[in-house]
């Protein structure tokens, strides 16, 4: 049966409370999941109360204004700070999202929970492991394979065709859209998860690929594609507005088109 | 049911090469159910109040018993298919795996049996059970 609580150990206690000094305004209180592998205590939720004044307007600018002012234990990943490395994706507010990108104005109420991304194992508070999501995007080829020979400068598309990749190739493999859906939280050793699907997808939709129907057989499995049963929170929390579901409707629509050549295994 | 030995290439599960003829038969059996089920509700409320001897009637007539027949096959079929994937979903331990999915195919069979069995006898005109079973 999957597991549909925390383990002992696993599950987060009442943390320490950081409060705001006297006569702070417009405090926004931050509640921070923490855990720390080289303690052997539980996950704990720990306060930090800030005021939103002393620092930028997204969550990535609170989270660092804590690390540098109130408590440098914190750990978290981030880079770019504008949405496009994917490395400061956690558990925002309950969704799962960029903390760059995110403003804490557009979050529900005075207390905002971070957490980190759901149903990956947890490195160190806000940072996962995400050794198995890195595996299935390799799985997947990531590169064009073509059967031409190398052109001596750029291979050719038409517009139409390049149109075709819109929506696909913005994908930044910040793993929100895989960690907020349930059918890889229970199957992700065997569901490749929607945003290897989705990249998958953008090769297959490629006209200069020449690997569709070998990419469709890699494909074809009761779990590594047709876990997806629509479920659609990859393209509610997708950060940049992608829509992983639509691209394995796509793929599963090439599994039963005309032109399919399978393949023996 | 037979558990085909699963092969992992670094970590990333390989293909089993078959899926996409479940899926399509999940199509299928929903297109078909949809107006087939609307058909059974409204042979429900013709059936409805006719007392034994309408129902009787109703079934003696081999077009509603054909289509009554195909109708549950269809349901089980569709029924079957949907609980192996919940089952598949939420059960990860091979053992109940396999005891689960084997116990969803004998009760979908004997249903779709027991469906069609009593159909023909009600078609026949007879009493849904042979002399000596109560009836």
């Amino acid at each position: 049966m999957v597991q549909l609580t925390l383990p002992r150990g696993s599950r987060p206690t009442k943390g320490k409370v950081h409060k705001a000094p006297k006569g702070a305004r417009n405090v926004k209180t931050y509640r921070v999941y923490r855990y720390d592998p080289e303690v052997s205590a539980d996950p704990r939720w720990d306060e930090y109360q800030v005021s939103a004044d002393d620092h930028g307007p997204m969550l990535l600018d609170a989270l660092i204004h804590i690390k540098s002012t109130i408590d440098p234990t914190l750990t978290f990943r981030r880079s770019c700070r504008e949405g496009i490395c994917g490395s400061c994706s956690m558990n925002i507010d309950g969704r799962n999202t960029l903390a760059c990108t995110k403003g804490w104005e557009e979050c529900s109420g005075s207390t905002i929970a971070i957490a980190p991304l759901p149903h990956q194992p947890v490195v160190k508070d806000l940072v996962t492991d995400l050794t198995l999501f890195y595996a299935q995007y390799d799985s997947i080829k990531p590169y064009l394979q073509s059967d031409d020979a190398d052109p001596e400068k750029e291979r050719r598309q038409s517009p139409a065709d390049r149109e075709k990749l819109d929506g696909l190739y913005e994908c930044i493999l910040c793993a929100c859209c895989s960690t907020s859906c349930p059918s890889y939280w229970w199957n992700q050793t065997e569901y490749l998860g929607p945003a290897a699907l989705l990249q998958s997808y953008r090769w297959i939709a490629d006209s200069r690929d020449d690997k569709t129907q070998d990419r469709l057989d890699d494909l074809e499995d009761p779990f590594k594609l047709y876990r997806c049963h629509t479920i659609m929170n990859c393209a509610q929390v997708c950060p940049k507005g992608l829509n992983p579901a639509k691209a394995i409707a796509e793929t599963k629509k090439l599994m039963v088109a005309p032109g399919r050549r399978k393949q023996a295994a | 049911m037979s558990q085909v030995r699963k092969a992992f290439r670094k970590g990333v599960k390989v293909s089993e090469r078959h899926g996409a003829g479940e899926w399509t038969a999940e199509r299928l059996s929903s297109l078909l159910l949809v107006p087939l089920t609307v058909w059974a509700l409204w042979a429900a409320f013709q059936i409805a109040g006719g007392g034994y001897e309408g129902a009787l009637d109703w079934f003696s007539n081999r077009v509603n018993a054909s289509i009554l027949a195909v109708t549950l096959l269809a349901t089980l079929w569709h029924m079957n298919m949907g609980l192996k994937v919940i089952v598949e979903d939420y059960i990860h331990t091979d053992g109940a795996k396999g005891l689960l999915l084997g116990l969803n195919t004998l009760f979908c069979l004997a249903l779709a049996a027991g469906s069609v069995f009593f159909i023909v006898r009600l078609a026949l005109g007879s009493a849904p059970l042979p002399a000596g079973f109560g009836f």
